[in-house]
């Protein structure tokens, strides 16, 4: 009996592990991953668009979304998602090249893929106007009846196509990144029901020269000459009047492209990160390349043996072997933050190129940041194990990990400040938009005063800035000529006047290796008396 | 064995360790400032100084009681003499590895490569110059050419065979660390590891048969001295 009773008890316990392996094997049970690229899928080419991502079922981990190239991975973004009972929809900024962009998107929990879901990002291309509708006015619904469902297609303003896409009012973007393909909004509700980061994201796409038709009153369909227009940094906020009431006509598309000033394509009137930071290739930013030497690791290695010879000179012979091993231990010890000091120094050879634009009314920062490592000579030395990068504990990455060629950039939280605009084992490209208050050093107080740009042009120096050093003022001469970037925002928007400067920003810091913070080169597009570079 | 272990290690702390040591301090320095501690680089000259202190070790050149010295005082077995031999030649390459740590760890965090390359090529290294040190310890003691001549032929014969023949490649110092130095599939120092210790293991077992052979000839009086075997020390036949 006794014997019986034990071999249950074994089968049962048996039973019990391979069940809970089972379990454990098992990926989560009903998780869906959706993914919807652009609006209603329109993707304009060469600007920022929005990938929407919805997963329903519970999970946790990551969310994965990998830019391919010719069918390989070339660099992966992650971001943390966590779901449970509510279905979860992440909408995440993402670049659509000219060229085409293909993009893998995965859920992963422990390592393992729930899900994983492939995207063409010009499948539905349209490049021209794009504007936004949230929240339909009754009238236009009406005007809508009998079409098709879908997206309305208007071309009868010149040759520019314009292109009406209605939103709900709450999947309106929570970042400027999302809104770079737009050129107008149309919105028919009241705003303030926008949470912080949508009112964020529409005030730095506004102040870059977005046009936002607001219809505060429900069921009113404003005249023509019933409009009162706001400007607000480059954009146009347009209002119906009060007092204008209805003159019984709807307002046709002709009007609203005048009212949203929707000019020919491709003349570039926003200051949106699509536009402003176009070309990817990393100028020959002055001494840049050739400041990677490694002297700081020359003076580091001959302290160690100048220390080791001195040890061994001093004591006298009994002792020397002691000394000379407890001098081993301390150096072997050091050589960990000296290491680190000299890494940061170096940045593994790596070029780090960081360029801005501050918008108007303080609405934030178009930043963009391209690290690189160039080929490898004898003067510039660079690794071939890659380097990794941490933007505070918001996000971090490495480029060519451990040499593997892996190239990433993790986010720890779902309001990313700066995105993977390309990559690949040999360089990252980041772009984001940072909160307003964000600004060149030295220009904090300016800032806060609302002005429209810094009390002095932070000049240019021709050498490398520790972290919260000081900006000296000097004056670059010469330096549009030399900076192709300058010389390009300078030709688009030729109706500009310009401030430029290179210093750090502070609060903001992408670190390599734990190094030292890499100075911005910003341009602001306001007139500063105090400017040293204003053209 | 450890007698002789510990009479070779406190010939060499007392006479020669601060002068060698500094050479390999000297030597690694130099490598750091002209690579810029470039890792598939500065190794060269790591592996280059271990594979000296081997050879120096292997030919018995800092320690007052030679091998020959303590088979004629016929205390102690030919085979514990050659463990002793051997075991001290292993620590004092150790102890010529020990100035690269400072350089290896400054490495991880400047060039970025992994600890664990380091570590097994560290390891692998230091199997290789212990069969190196072994190598030299056997042609000090064999009888066919001059000890000098035998050295270089088997000690440089074993370098370059090893660097030109294909299936070798696995057990030579430089090509092999260079491998573990350069990014790419991490490889496997197990075999080359095993195979250094075995080679190390077979020469030490060719010493004590050879010398076992050769010096019961002697006290029969049929061998002809020690053939040269230790020929800085030719007296004692």
């Amino acid at each position: 009996m006794d014997r019986h009773l034990r071999a249950l008890r074994s089968l049962t316990l048996l039973f019990a592990v391979i069940l809970c392996l089972l379990v454990q094997a098992l990926p989560a049970a009903g998780v869906v991953l959706t993914v919807t690229a652009g609006y209603e899928g329109y993707v304009v080419p060469g600007r920022w668009v929005p990938l929407a991502i919805e997963v329903s079922g519970a999970m946790d981990g990551w969310v994965q979304i990998t830019r391919l190239h010719q069918g390989l991975p070339v660099v992966t973004e992650e971001y943390r998602c966590r779901v449970e009972d509510e279905p979860r929809r992440l909408l995440i900024p993402v670049f659509a090249e000219e060229t085409g962009s293909r993009l893998e998107v995965r859920l992963v929990e422990d390592g393992k893929v729930l899900g994983r879901v492939e995207v063409d990002l010009l499948e539905k291309v349209f490049p021209g106007h794009l504007i936004l509708m949230a929240d339909l006015p009754e009238w236009h619904q009406q005007a809508r009846r009998g079409q098709a469902v879908g997206p309305v297609l208007f071309s009868t303003y010149g040759q520019e196509p314009v292109l009406i896409i209605p939103v709900e009012f709450s999947a309106l973007p929570g970042t400027a990144l999302t809104y770079d393909g737009v050129s107008a909004l149309v919105v028919n509700g009241d705003l303030a029901a926008l949470n912080p980061l949508q009112t964020q994201a529409l005030l730095s796409w506004l102040a870059g020269g977005g046009s936002l038709l607001h219809l505060s009153t429900a069921g009113e369909i404003p005249g023509e000459e019933g409009w009162e227009v706001r400007r607000y940094g480059r954009g146009r906020i347009i209002r119906p009047r009060a007092e204008a009431g209805n003159n019984g006509q709807p307002v046709t598309t002709i009007d609203w492209q005048r009212l949203l000033a929707l000019e020919p394509y491709p003349r570039p009137l926003r200051l949106t990160p699509g536009v402003v930071f176009r070309e990817g290739e990393v100028p020959w930013f002055f001494e840049e390349k050739t400041g990677n030497t490694l002297s700081p690791l020359a003076v580091v290695l001959a302290l160690w043996f100048l220390g080791g010879l001195a040890v061994a000179v001093l004591f006298d012979r009994k002792r020397t072997a002691v000394a000379l091993l407890c001098y081993l231990a301390a150096t072997t010890l050091l050589a960990a933050p000296a290491g680190k000091w000299v890494a940061g120094r170096w940045q593994r050879g790596a070029v780090v190129y960081m360029r801005a634009v501050l918008l108007p009314e303080d609405a934030g920062v178009l930043i963009d940041t391209v690290i690189e490592f160039p080929e490898s000579t004898w003067k510039t030395p660079v690794s071939p194990w890659g380097v990794t990068l941490a933007l505070g504990e918001m996000a971090a990455g490495a480029i060519n990990r451990a040499g593997t060629g892996e190239t990433f950039w993790r986010h720890e939280s779902l309001q990313p400040l700066m995105v993977v605009k390309q990559g690949d084992a040999k360089r990252l490209h980041l772009t984001g938009v940072l909160p307003p208050g964000t600004g060149p050093a030295g220009d904090t107080p300016g800032r806060t005063r609302g002005k429209t740009g810094p009390d002095r042009a932070v000049g240019l120096e021709k050498r490398r800035w520790t972290a919260g050093e000081e900006a000296a003022v000097q004056t670059p001469a010469g330096l549009l000529s030399r900076e192709p970037w300058l010389a390009v925002l300078q030709t688009l928007f030729s109706e500009e006047r310009w401030t430029f400067g290179y210093s750090d920003f502070p609060g903001f810091a992408l670190w390599l290796e734990n190094g030292r913070s890499n100075p911005v080169l910003w341009a602001e597009p306001a007139s500063s008396p105090g400017g040293l570079a204003e053209e | 064995m450890i007698a002789v272990a510990w009479a070779d290690l406190h010939a060499w702390s007392s006479g020669r360790a601060r002068f060698s040591l500094l050479v390999v301090a000297a030597g690694l320095t130099a490598a750091g400032l002209f690579y810029r501690l470039q890792p598939e680089l500065w190794v060269r000259i790591f592996t280059i100084c271990l594979l000296w202190a081997g050879w120096q070790a292997g030919a018995e050149k800092w320690v007052r009681l030679k091998s020959w010295d303590w088979i004629r005082q016929e205390r102690l077995g030919i085979a514990r003499i050659v463990a002793g031999k051997l075991l001290a030649a292993l620590v004092i390459i150790i102890c010529h590895a020990l100035p690269g740590l400072p350089f290896l760890v400054t490495m991880v965090y400047v060039w970025g490569i992994p600890g664990v390359r380091l570590l097994r090529a560290v390891i692998f290294i230091l199997a290789a110059s212990w069969f190196f040190a072994a190598l030299i310890f056997l042609a000090g003691h064999l009888v066919w050419l001059g000890v000098q001549e035998t050295r270089v032929l088997l000690g440089g014969g074993w370098l370059a065979l090893s660097a030109v023949i294909p299936f070798l490649h696995p057990l030579n110092p430089f090509l092999f660390t260079k491998k573990l130095f350069l990014p790419g599939l991490l490889a496997g120092i197990l075999p080359g590891v095993l195979a250094n210790l075995g080679l190390t293991f077979f020469s030490a077992l060719l010493l004590w048969r050879y010398n076992k052979k050769r010096f019961k000839a002697v006290k029969a009086g049929t061998g002809d001295a020690n053939g040269g075997g230790n020929s800085e020390e030719p007296g004692g036949e």
